[in-house]
């Protein structure tokens, strides 16, 4: 177009050169004749239609050259965005990932897990495992199951000689990974044949991790393993993530339910599943499409009625079958888990993610405000050249979306960053547990971009207010306008003017939620805590090592008493170990086994009274222990005795048990226990007697205030093969040439029993599943407490840095006048100190409040807890002071002489 | 000659352009020396005030453009009436006499 007009201006100015006139002459009349070119130019443009591309193109590259000469604003401004953006995606990833998502695609069904309950005479209900049998009846529900699958968990030793190591596996039925819809990754699952009871086909289905630990072959599929010293074919291999129901974490190894007998050894020998009274398997389903849980249990009682008529009927009384959704982060799902605190932990981290991208919106809001007032000048220059202010909003909307497309792109790799640092994190500590680690933490594309749409709409409509206000402008009070004057009178409309408020707002939130924030942080961070006055035990200088019998040739129950003895012996006379004990658990681990008690007065009286429904059981922690145990892992007793070294490793006398205080509490009531006798719930159980009572140590399903009741019998008097060796050792003792010894030690006292383990026992509490889910939870508070406090900062920073510099000409012209440095800082900060003092009062109130909603959901904190109202609000206000007390400095340094000149 | 007052002109400028372009392709310098030319000097329109109208015109697609050689071995851009263009004339005509018969009708009464 441009060369068009030249070459008509040419043309007319060679007409009139050839009338006469001098080339110069000659061009004046053709541009006279012709008229005003530039602005015929625009006018030419703007005929085109095509012309909104070209304009936004233009308006995007403009938009690029002035956030480059802008680089400070930029900066802060994507910033912002990127840490708003990538790690809130982080928080709602983790919160969907761990306890949102379903577990399978919904849409197919339900899944939930079964449980079967009985009323008992205090009210509560009592749950325990089914039987295969009872499991055969359940499955054939079909108006309720679309499919059922049984699930039973053990450790079993996985690996042969050097490298057998302990692990979790878990024995399944037929349907188990239909109910979640898996298909394998490699090979196939198993068929009915192999799940019945003592089938005995010896297959294993690998899971993914675990298979990419041992090399990931691609030729996997029918390769062997060894499993409690038998070989067992690996028919295929799971698929990435999957670990059932749990969100963290799952058996690396999965075994059809046909080789239960070889794999799980109850009290008394091998398990057979097709005996009627032996009850191990936990039930999980799919229930019908559309039918929802409520729907599900409203037509159990069916199903409850048609049970309890057959001969599988329970003889301690009529049971009530339950469904619910499965519990996310428990491996074991007898006991249907209730876990409040997982409802409340949600939506108060989904509340903080929201506040955090509040405060950063809030931010971004100031930066915008404050750059429009910055070009003011440059905005009139241009509606005075002839731009039209449709056109001026959108080039500064324009330059909003870019800002929020640069802060997308770096949210997104903060987003993956953080993820690849979890994920390696937790990998790291969980190696050396026996589960396998499925939380893969990654970018989620729709999350990121529904993050990012929102920053682009919060971004747009932020830059909009802006934009309308500068170009809404008298053209020529703002040519004539030094920035610095256009303060409005009055000291009170200077303080509570929008971008004062806009940060003064900030400031509240941000008190409120860093506040919520060190509510959490601090209610979670005792389960970090590995000291001995929190856990209940000791862990320094303790050690665990690992051997199990029943990977040796079998032995009678009298051959391993002498050989636990001998072990016993042995570790003992090792230099350097202080004190060694034997038991069949580690505290804290992740495996528990629990059985349910009942007080033998309570049994027997209800038994003559033909009421056997109105004892009340009690589910506790079993644990079988030597001599010396509760002194080595500084466990206080606190009535009664110790096992003696007959009881404990000889196993003679009469059965003893020595309870934990809540325990006693709940079998006995308050009356002296020592003395008094308890047994089993099945029928038939043998009396024990109570001999001792000691504070129970804490255990890691302790969520809610009261502990787990405990029982601890002598280990000569239980048959466990499986056999955990506590080690202290002496102090100035250096653990490493020791522990070699001991496992020298060990293996030559009897080299067919593998060591399967030997690790320090602080090392088995920090790889403790819930723990590590629970730390997870915290870390999403501590890094959103983190966030918003720079968030903070930024803006506070932002906005005193350019109000100052709005100021220096009247800065300049104070200290011209004679005004010493120090009266212009308390000029410049008196208003930052009434600002955030105000900020500080409101936003303190505010977190009060949120404290009294929060306070169903804080363990052991109270909602007014004053140390993070202390620290939060105190943080806050020396932060802020320190970012005013900056550009505050700055400027009574500044020379006035320059900054009259300037403009 | 004297320029009489332009307002009226800029408003049937489109009009006169596709006239202008009837019969035969012409560049922009060749449509104003057309419209002078048939009004007998009359109509002087600042000759570059012809491009909002032409590229206005060409976006509606009723002209069509591309480079040639003018009569002096000069480069130029030759504007062509299109079908569409041939159609919109003849309507612009129509709707021109019916305004100016009526505006004459008003003036002819007293």
């Amino acid at each position: 177009m441009a060369e068009e007009m030249r070459l008509h201006l040419e043309g007319l100015a060679e007409r009139h050169a050839a009338a006469g006139l001098s080339p110069k002459e000659a061009r004046d009349a053709a541009l006279r004749q012709f008229g005003h070119v530039e602005g015929l130019k625009e006018q030419s443009r703007d005929q085109r239609r095509v012309g909104w591309v070209e304009d936004l193109f233009r308006d995007f590259v403009y938009a690029i050259r002035s956030l480059r000469s802008n680089p400070g604003f930029t900066a802060v401004a994507v910033f912002t965005l990127a840490l708003a953006i990538g790690l809130n995606s982080t928080t709602f990833f983790l919160i969907d990932k761990l306890f949102i998502c379903p577990v399978a695609p919904v849409d197919r069904g339900h899944v939930v897990t079964i449980h079967t309950g009985r009323k008992q005479a205090d009210g509560q209900r009592s749950f325990r495992a089914f039987s295969f049998a009872e499991f055969i009846a359940i499955a054939q529900a079909a108006d309720v199951f679309d499919r059922v699958a049984a699930v039973q968990l053990s450790t079993a030793a996985v690996g042969r000689d050097e490298d057998v190591k302990t692990l979790l596996v878990c024995l399944v039925s037929q349907d188990y990974f239909s109910v979640f819809g898996a298909v394998p990754a490699s090979g196939r699952f198993f068929r009915a044949e192999e799940t019945q009871p003592n089938a005995a086909q010896s297959a294993a289905v690998l899971s993914y991790t675990f298979w990419q630990k041992l090399g990931g072959r691609p030729d996997v599929v029918g390769s062997r393993i060894t499993i409690n010293r038998r070989d067992y074919t690996i028919i295929g291999v799971a698929p990435r993530g999957f670990s059932g129901a749990n969100s963290v974490a799952g058996p690396e190894v999965w075994l059809p339910l046909g080789v239960a007998s070889a794999v799980v050894r109850g009290w008394t020998g091998a398990e057979d599943l097709s005996d009627a009274r032996v009850r191990p398997l936990a039930l999980i389903g799919r229930l019908l499409p559309h039918l929802t849980v409520n729907a599900a249990n409203a037509r159990l009682p069916d199903i409850d009625a048609r049970l309890n008529a057959s001969p599988l009927s329970d003889p301690d009384g009529a049971r009530q079958l339950l469904v619910k959704l499965p519990p996310r982060l428990d491996l074991s799902f007898v006991w249907p888990s209730d876990q409040p605190w997982v409802d409340e932990s949600i939506r108060t981290s989904l509340g903080l993610a929201m506040m955090v991208l509040l405060v950063a919106s809030l931010n971004l809001a100031n930066l915008l405000l404050v750059r429009g007032m910055t070009r003011r000048k440059e905005i009139a220059v241009r509606l005075s050249l002839g731009a039209s202010r449709g056109r001026v909003v959108r080039q500064l909307l324009t330059e909003g979306a870019l800002l929020a497309l640069m802060g997308a792109a770096a949210g997104g790799i903060i987003c993956w960053w953080t993820g690849q640092l979890l994920t390696g994190f937790f990998q790291h500590i969980m190696a050396g547990g026996a589960t396998s680690f499925n939380l893969e933490i990654e970018v989620d594309p729709p999350l990121l971009i529904a993050t990012l749409f929102f920053c682009l709409t919060a971004t747009l409509l932020f830059a909009l207010g802006p934009a309308l206000q500068a170009t809404k402008l008298d053209l020529i009070e703002q040519l004539k306008l030094q920035p610095g004057a256009a303060s409005r009178a009055g000291r009170w409309n200077r303080l509570f003017s929008l971008q004062h408020c806009l940060v003064m707002g900030q400031l509240a939130l941000s008190v409120m939620l860093l506040f919520c924030a060190g509510l959490f942080v601090r209610s979670n961070q005792d389960e970090s805590r590995t000291d001995a006055t929190y856990l209940g035990f000791q862990t320094e200088r303790e050690f665990v090592a690992h051997v199990n019998y029943e990977l040796t040739d079998s032995c009678t129950p009298d051959q391993l008493k002498s050989r636990q003895r001998a072990l016993l012996a042995r570790v003992r006379a090792i230099t350097g170990v202080e004190r060694a004990s034997l038991s069949s658990l580690v505290p804290y681990s992740t495996f528990n086994w629990d059985i349910r008690l009942v007080s033998a007065e309570q049994t027997s009286t209800a038994a003559a009274a033909a009421h056997r429904e109105t004892v009340t059981s009690v589910r506790s922690l079993f644990t079988a222990v030597t001599d010396g145990y509760f002194q080595m892992l500084e466990i206080p007793l606190r009535r009664g005795r110790d096992f003696t070294p007959t009881e404990a490793v000889e196993g003679r006398g009469r059965p003893v048990a020595i309870i934990s205080e809540e325990l006693a509490r709940t079998l006995f009531g308050d009356v002296d226990p020592i003395g008094r006798c308890l047994q089993g719930a099945e029928p038939g159980e043998r009396e024990i007697e109570v001999v001792g009572v000691v504070r129970g140590p804490r255990n890691d399903g302790d969520w809610e205030q009261r502990p787990w009741p405990r029982i601890y019998r002598p280990l000569g008097q239980v048959l466990v093969p499986d056999t955990y060796v506590h080690v202290k050792i002496a102090p100035g003792t250096i653990p490493g040439p020791m522990l070699t010894q001991l496992g020298r030690e060990m293996r030559a006292l009897d080299p067919r029993t593998p060591v399967l383990s030997l690790q320090p026992l602080a090392e088995i509490v920090a790889s403790n599943v819930n723990r590590v889910a629970r730390f997870l939870t915290a870390d999403i508070f501590a890094i959103s407490g983190g966030l918003v406090l720079i968030l903070a900062l930024i803006g506070v920073y932002g906005v005193k840095a350019h109000t100052v510099a709005l100021r220096t000409r009247e800065i300049g012209i104070r200290i011209a006048l004679g005004a010493r440095r120090q009266e212009v800082l308390a000029l410049i900060l008196r208003q930052a100190v009434v600002q955030i003092l105000v900020s500080v009062a409101v936003g303190g109130a505010l977190a009060l409040a949120a404290g009294r909603v929060l306070s169903s959901v804080l363990i052991k904190i109270s909602p007014d807890d004053p140390a993070a109202l202390l620290t939060s609000t105190g943080l806050l206000s020396t932060a802020s002071l320190v970012a005013a007390l900056v550009p505050a400095l700055r400027a009574a340094r500044t020379d006035p002489t320059i900054t009259l000149r300037t403009e | 000659m004297a320029k009489e007052k332009p307002d009226l002109v800029y408003g049937t400028l489109d009009m006169l352009v596709l006239k202008a372009l009837q019969h035969e392709p012409r560049h922009g310098l060749g449509i104003a020396d057309r419209i002078q030319q048939i009004s007998d000097e009359v109509l002087n329109v600042e000759q570059g005030s012809l491009y909002p109208a032409l590229y206005r015109l060409e976006a509606e697609g009723w002209i069509s453009a591309e480079w040639g050689s003018s009569e002096n071995k000069r480069k130029a851009r030759y504007y062509k009436l299109t079908a569409a263009g041939r159609k919109q004339l003849t309507a612009e005509m129509d709707h021109w006499s019916r305004v100016t018969a009526a505006i004459n009708q008003v003036l002819a009464k007293a």
